[in-house]
């Protein structure tokens, strides 16, 4: 039972970051939240399904008319893997493809489709158990780890190099960092758990391009219900904030950052002793914008994963 | 007083003489070669970037513009390239552009010209304003 719990509360943190950025689908940010540290050789594997959608121009926190309509989305789907390394320590990977990341623009009312697929960027991180409770089930686990632009970031349509945004790598070397904790009583239906997580992007500079992501930090607080024995639901707030981007000789992009608060309602089934299934909406209900840009309208995510 | 009348043999006289002679054929070839070198080389007619024109250079935000490139050569491929902004293709030597808000800036616009010969590259600046 314990481990039982142990396992849902692990894995019920599944949630990507959506950015707000200028013609963007956004490319999804810090891995897929899962906090969980294996025992030493054990292997879990996870797949994901990830669709989102961008639609609506912000400024400030209220939605605003622009020339061109923005319709803006992708389809995602990754793989990650978790290792046990030692008992408290797991090494993560996560690689995801694009099979689509689409913008269309309606200018004058022709529409204009572009749009590119490929691989993501691969993210590696160690994830280390801090603290274990049994009375009550708890844990707290630190996190760090890369990630590295392996993806394509030269995507072309009829010869024109497609912008940054919609390339299906970001281009950039990402570090964070995050903290996760989660804690549940055995004899209650009821659990809760936080995370907290921090990711510094390095500057691409690639011709004439030199840019630089803003800082982005995360907060997220959740709590849990076991409705049957073997489905769980959850509901979180997840709260972002992203600083202003820069270009050359570090002006900042007035246009960029934002902060955006997310209600996260999430479904959990246990299917067998090994095998998960998982669905999670990420539902932006507040967001102040920076300057003028396009954002998240909503996105959502299945998962499976198994255990060896 | 009466005069002096100097003596200047007949080998130094043939000595002066014949260098006056060098200095002035030396002087004659250097300027013949700095006119051979002012020539102005030709333009490759295989492949050349001649202009990249734009409607307008400054521009404020969601404005659209066309580049046009100026090309000499033939079976030409075109590659555009920018740091910021949107484009969209017209024909295959020109594009439009625009700039959204966090494209506010100077940005540089690149297009790059491929055919059997060779690449050659060009670049135009646009600078991108905020809408009053």
């Amino acid at each position: 039972m314990k481990i039982f719990i142990l396992i849902i509360v692990s894995f019920m943190f599944l949630n990507f970051n959506s950015i707000a950025q200028c013609c963007s689908a956004g490319n999804p940010v810090g891995g897929d939240g899962t906090q969980s540290v294996l025992n030493k050789n054990d292997l879990s594997v996870n797949l994901y399904f990830k669709h989102s959608l961008s639609k609506d121009y912000y400024h400030l926190d209220k939605k605003t008319k622009v020339p061109y309509e923005y319709y803006s989305y992708y389809d995602f789907n990754y793989l990650s893997l978790t290792y046990g390394l030692f008992p408290r320590l797991s090494l993560y990977s996560e690689l995801g493809y694009f099979y689509n990341k689409t913008q269309q623009i309606t200018i004058n009312n022709e529409k204009e489709i572009i749009r590119s697929n490929g691989l993501g960027d691969l993210l590696l991180s160690f994830r280390y158990r801090l603290i274990q409770t049994v009375k009550p089930v708890s844990q707290l686990i630190a996190s760090c780890g890369i990630k590295i632009p392996v993806g394509p970031f030269n995507e072309e349509i009829d010869g024109i190099i497609i912008p940054v945004s919609l390339q299906p790598s970001s281009g950039a070397f990402k570090l964070n960092t995050g903290l996760f904790y989660s804690r549940k009583r055995l004899e209650k239906k009821t659990g809760w758990y936080s995370f907290v997580f921090f990711e510094y992007s390095n500057i691409i500079e690639k011709g004439y391009l030199t840019y630089k992501y803003g800082n982005f930090f995360q907060f997220s607080l959740a709590g849990t219900y076991s409705i049957l024995k073997n489905l769980t639901a959850i509901g979180s707030i997840k709260m972002e904030w992203r600083e202003k981007d820069k270009r050359e000789v570090g002006i900042k992009i007035e246009s960029s950052g934002s902060k955006i608060v997310y209600f996260c309602p999430q479904v959990l089934y246990i299917i067998s002793n090994k095998w998960y299934v998982t669905a999670i909406v990420d539902l932006p209900f507040y967001k102040y914008i920076n300057g003028y840009q396009l954002t998240n309208k909503l996105s959502y995510q299945l998962g499976i994963r198994k255990d060896f | 007083m009466k005069d002096k009348i100097i003596f200047i043999p007949a080998f130094i006289k043939s000595f002066f003489i014949i260098n006056i002679t060098l200095i002035f054929i030396y002087g004659f070839s250097v300027s013949c070669k700095k006119k051979e070198e002012s020539v102005l080389a030709k333009p490759s007619i295989n492949l050349a970037i001649d202009s990249i024109v734009a409607t307008k250079t400054n521009i404020v935000v969601w404005e659209e513009i066309y580049i046009t490139v100026y090309t000499t050569g033939k079976n030409l491929t075109y590659k555009w390239n920018r740091n910021h902004g949107s484009m969209l293709q017209v024909d295959s030597s020109t594009v439009k552009y625009w700039a959204c808000p966090s494209c506010i800036g100077l940005n540089t616009i690149e297009c790059k010209v491929s055919n059997e010969f060779g690449t050659v590259s060009d670049t135009i600046m646009i600078n991108v304003k905020a809408k009053k």
